[in-house]
């Protein structure tokens, strides 16, 4: 009788620490800590008072706390969340309320083709040649590609892989930019 | 028997499954099934039930107390307290009515005075 | 809000300065300095803007470097590149976009929750 999914209902209060292997569902209310390897999710109606740290966290309910997620943040609509979220991949959809701050490892604000990038290959290796490799890169890319990977090591606290370590870097889209921009021109009607 | 919630849905009783820890404290007002670890202190005003395999060291207060699993703690039950076969014991019991089971392990002080 | 045709900065433009005005502007190009509206703006998935930026309304799909103070909805879609703070009634992430920065939003929560307890 070994159940994978752990429920705190609606009536439930914990105090304390929560932690382990198995999926967690909160409709109830937990102060404290949520440090979990598998999914956590927090139902409408749940309040939870922690810093929670998961593989993947959903929250419809109310939170206050840091969120660390190895993989993915969602807020929903009925989402109500103050504070920090670290995650490579976050959404937050319509209607969520969220203050705090968000951390997906560095942006890079200057590759500014990188989104059509796929629908142009022609642009894109323009802009491939134009952006050096940079540090943060492989970085950011091993934290996205190997989300399942087995959580962390028991005793790291919080921080999925990502680029802390990556120095600032020096705004150059004004350098980059008349590039692509001529480029660009030619495609206007 | 179960409750429902607004949707009709019956409601989400509280399960702490086998790989999950918990330190600290639970109050509910539902039943609550441990199949993991609880290190503190449980509350609550319908049954409790530490399955076999589960791992409780709290002070329990509960309706009626089943258990498998092994519990090192005072336990309060206001109606009943079951040391199942396979459950193993160690603490002070006060309820209604007490079961020890054949085969169980119980290690206390019994009081049935309530 | 403003029923006129949008203003569009082309993909071979640059604006360095100050934008500002009442009707909503879509960038393809490129800005950097200012951007103050009382109406929209939407940064097309080749457009960059790199500014401080007010708006009533924001549509990012390209990339922003810089601060945002929208009255109603940020919305950071798939393809968009964002790196700083943010203020508005709503905000939207798209999952894929990218982001770094605050979110400034009224976030109504239970009266016995109590933030930074």
């Amino acid at each position: 009788m070994a159940a994978k999914q752990t429920v705190l209902g609606q009536g439930t209060h914990v105090v304390g620490e929560v932690r382990g292997d198995d999926a967690l569902v909160v409709y109830g209310r937990v102060e404290g800590r949520i440090d979990i390897t598998d999914e956590l999710t927090i139902e409408p109606g749940a309040i939870v008072q922690a810093d929670v740290q998961a593989r993947s966290v959903v929250v419809s309910g109310v939170l206050v706390g840091a969120i660390t997620a190895s993989e993915s943040v969602r807020l929903t609509p009925k989402a109500r969340v103050v504070g920090s979220i670290v995650a490579p991949k976050v959404g937050i959809e319509a209607g969520a309320g969220y203050r705090g701050r968000i951390e997906m490892g560095e942006v890079d604000v200057q590759r500014s083709q990188s989104a059509a990038a796929s629908a142009d290959r022609g642009r894109t290796a323009t802009v491939a040649a134009k952006a050096p490799p940079r540090l943060a890169s492989p970085a950011k890319a091993a934290s996205v590609s190997a989300p399942a990977a087995p959580a962390r090591p028991a005793a790291a606290p919080v921080a999925p892989p990502r680029a802390v370590s990556a120095p600032p870097r020096p705004t150059t889209v004004a350098a980059q930019a008349p590039a692509w921009a001529r480029k660009k021109a030619t495609k206007r009607r | 028997m179960a409750k429902q919630d607004k949707d009709g849905k019956p409601m989400a009783n509280t399960v702490i499954g086998t790989n999950i820890t918990i330190e600290g404290e639970i109050r509910g007002e539902e039943s609550l099934t441990i199949l993991g670890t609880v290190k503190g202190k449980v509350s609550v005003a319908q049954g409790l039930t530490i399955e076999a395999g589960a791992n409780v060291e709290a002070d329990i207060e509960a309706q009626s107390v089943s258990v498998g699993g092994k519990l090192l703690g005072n336990v309060v039950a206001r109606e009943r307290l079951e040391v199942r076969p396979e459950g193993r014991m160690v603490g002070d019991a006060k309820a209604a009515r007490i079961v020890i089971a054949d085969g169980a392990s119980f290690k206390g002080n019994v009081d049935m005075d309530v | 809000m403003a029923a006129k045709e949008p203003c569009h900065i082309g993909s071979s433009v640059t604006v360095t300065g100050q934008v500002s005005g009442n009707q909503d502007l879509v960038v393809e190009g490129r800005i950097e300095g200012r951007v103050g509206l009382d109406s929209r703006l939407v940064v097309e998935s080749g457009g960059a803007v790199e500014a401080e930026i007010e708006a009533t309304e924001a549509e990012i799909h390209g990339a922003v470097k810089g601060d945002m103070t929208v009255k109603k909805t940020v919305t950071l879609h798939q393809s968009a590149r964002v790196m700083g703070n943010i203020r508005a009634a709503q905000f939207v992430l798209a999952e894929g976009a990218q982001f770094t920065g605050n979110i400034e939003m009224d976030v109504e929560l239970p009266p016995d929750v109590v933030v930074g307890a």
